[in-house]
């Protein structure tokens, strides 16, 4: 780069779009795009969308009602394959600079199974598709995508309809998981953390089950619950749980397993130093309403929001203690 | 790094998509453009083919605003990626008439560049982001809904559809500004505009803002016609003349029932002649 005469060749080619600078990882980007699109969304291989996608992977352009991370990736890939059996995609470019890199592909395929609540038509469709992804480690941190659905949708046979939102499957039909991370909700309530895994509405309403995240010296204050039977599964963390009825207290630890039966008063606490986890039970499912009725709610488990200041609101958590046929008592002293 | 893709992309979004500047497109495009996504209807090639795209979204999206969200740069091709906003108060857009709805959504492009210029491009817009929020509920009573009806009432004077002005008017609505003689309610409007186009072909008010609080709603814009017919005794120029207008609104019941509009009478009577334009005698 000394020789100034080199130099402005170099800044020409650049200019002219010749040459990209300062984006080494560009072949590396594509070859990674071209894999990922072969396997996921041809071979219909959705193990492997774990391996693509970053732990913490953000869709920008999430198709609605699809949960956050690899599920609503997997889901929508699904809904593809399942709507378009033979369902093929072809990248007709990919660019790529830095650590982004943005491609356009065209999917054809027989419409065989039901799609955005169209009956299969047999229809022979194509569509476009344009993605910008953001690529961190070697892995698709972020992607922003919009696909031609209007257009396939005409091709279906429903000119002038408005793209419903994406159906998932129904919870029922099929194996589901969740990842770590994952949860349908994220209620704080005091101090306690609670991942929402499972709604009454996930589980045909027989329980709803949470994670459930305690600081030291923190806990869930004594109370009774009129109407469910609740169980812990004891992960981390040195325990204290109150038996009120029969004026008992355990100290337990992990692995441990805790029944809770409706109409028995009951409370815990975490009387270790380090924070502890527990998984919680509650059948019949429908105590993430009250939660949230009575705590925060926030989107990112590994970002809370500050903790309310000021006096708890009694009375509103009164009211919805009542709604929920739950009874809390006053703290003692 | 700076290049010449991004720096023509980046002419063509904020001068010419923002801001109209439709002269600009022979510096940024080649003549024998090519569009591989040519809206439905539209010219595929040359000027007129970029001409169609700007005009129809800022037909249907006066103050469209779009932001360069990502530009990927590679072997004489641009990939980009768009936000635009925008409020829905001119023309139909997607078959729909004017909302008055504030609307966002994304697009995404990839064009190739040869000789300092855009020769071809794929587009893809988010279309149906943008037709859910298009017809999406508006609850009535709401401040949406006041904005709603208050863009369809200016369109169906736009498009000269008196009828339906019953449609969106309070049959008891009150001029504050009537014109002397003005008969009273929606009569009298009717009235007024049949005045304005008996003597100007191709009226049309161009929003260039819509602002609603309470149970108000207040429209700012440029109406443009060509004086064909005689108005305030002036006789017919032929000249195509522009006059700004700004007008307050009352909406009650999913009803205008008043209205305060200011024109201005001495800009048209000026343009008209009728008033020695400054520096003139």
């Amino acid at each position: 780069m000394g020789n100034p005469i080199e130099r402005s060749v170099l800044a020409e080619k650049i200019w002219a779009g010749e040459i990209n600078p300062g984006s080494d990882d560009s072949d590396k980007n594509i070859s990674l795009v071209k894999r990922f699109f072969d396997d996921v969304w041809n071979k219909g291989n959705l193990i492997l969308v774990d391996e693509y996608l970053a732990q913490n992977y953000v869709d920008h352009n999430q198709p609605p009602s699809t949960p956050r991370g690899h599920k609503g990736y997997k889901a929508t890939v699904n809904m593809f394959h399942t709507a378009f059996p033979d369902i093929r995609f072809t990248l007709d470019q990919v660019l790529a600079e830095n650590d982004r890199v943005a491609f356009r592909l065209t999917g054809r395929g027989t419409h065989k199974g039901k799609f955005m609540g169209i009956p299969p038509t047999g229809k022979q469709v194509s569509f476009g598709s344009m993605t910008f992804i953001r690529i961190e480690d070697g892995k698709v941190a972020e992607r922003w995508g919009i696909t031609d659905i209007p257009g396939l949708m005409q091709e279906l046979g429903e000119p002038g309809q408005p793209p419903p939102a994406i159906q998932v499957k129904s919870p029922y039909d099929h194996v589901s998981y969740m990842g770590p991370k994952d949860s349908k909700s994220t209620t704080r309530v005091l101090a306690v953390t609670n991942l929402c895994k499972a709604t009454k509405e996930d589980t045909r309403g027989i329980y709803s089950l949470f994670v459930s995240t305690v600081p030291p010296g923190e806990g869930v204050p004594i109370h009774t619950h009129w109407k469910e039977d609740e169980a812990y599964y004891l992960l981390e963390g040195e325990w204290e749980l109150y038996d009120v009825t029969n004026k008992e207290t355990l100290t337990l630890g992990p692995e441990n397993y805790v029944y809770v039966p409706m109409g028995i008063t009951h409370g815990f606490k975490n009387v270790g130093n380090k924070p502890g986890r527990l998984v919680l039970i509650i059948t019949p499912g429908g105590l993430e309403g009250f939660f949230e009725g009575i705590g925060q709610v926030f989107d990112d488990p590994d970002n809370p929001p500050p903790p309310p200041t000021g006096p708890p609101d009694f009375a509103k958590a009164a009211q919805v203690a009542a709604k929920y046929n739950i009874t809390f008592f006053a703290p003692e002293g | 790094m700076s290049d010449i893709a991004k720096t023509l992309y980046r002419s063509f979004v904020e001068e010419v998509i923002n801001k109209g500047n439709y002269d600009l497109i022979p510096e940024i495009f080649a003549e024998d453009y090519l569009d591989h996504n040519a809206p439905p209807g539209a010219p595929t090639g040359g000027f007129d083919a970029i001409r169609a795209v700007p005009i129809m979204f800022r037909g249907a999206f006066p103050d469209v605003h779009f932001v360069i969200e990502d530009m990927i740069n590679q072997d004489g091709w641009v990939a980009t990626r768009v936000s635009g906003k925008a409020t829905h108060l001119g023309k139909p857009f997607m078959g729909i008439e004017p909302t008055g709805l504030r609307v966002s959504w994304s697009s995404m492009g990839f064009f190739r560049v040869a000789n300092g210029r855009i020769v071809e491009h794929h587009g893809q817009p988010d279309l149906g982001a943008l037709h859910n929020q298009l017809t999406r509920k508006i609850e009535p009573g709401s401040i949406d809904h006041n904005r709603f009806i208050v863009s369809r009432y200016v369109y169906a004077t736009n498009i000269g559809e008196l009828d339906r002005f019953d449609e969106y008017v309070d049959p008891g609505f009150v001029d504050h500004n009537a014109l002397p003689g003005q008969r009273p309610g929606v009569d009298g409007l009717k009235d007024a505009y049949r005045m304005f186009s008996a003597a100007f072909s191709d009226l049309w008010y161009t929003f260039e803002d819509l602002i609603a609080e309470g149970d108000k709603v207040v429209g700012r814009g440029v109406i443009q016609g060509k004086h064909t017919g005689a108005f305030m005794g002036i006789p017919a120029s032929n000249k195509i003349v522009r006059w700004t207008g700004t007008r307050i609104f009352r909406v009650v019941n999913q009803k205008v029932t008043d209205g305060w509009i200011d024109l201005d009478m001495f800009g048209l009577m000026m343009q008209l002649g009728a008033i020695p334009m400054p520096g003139q005698s």
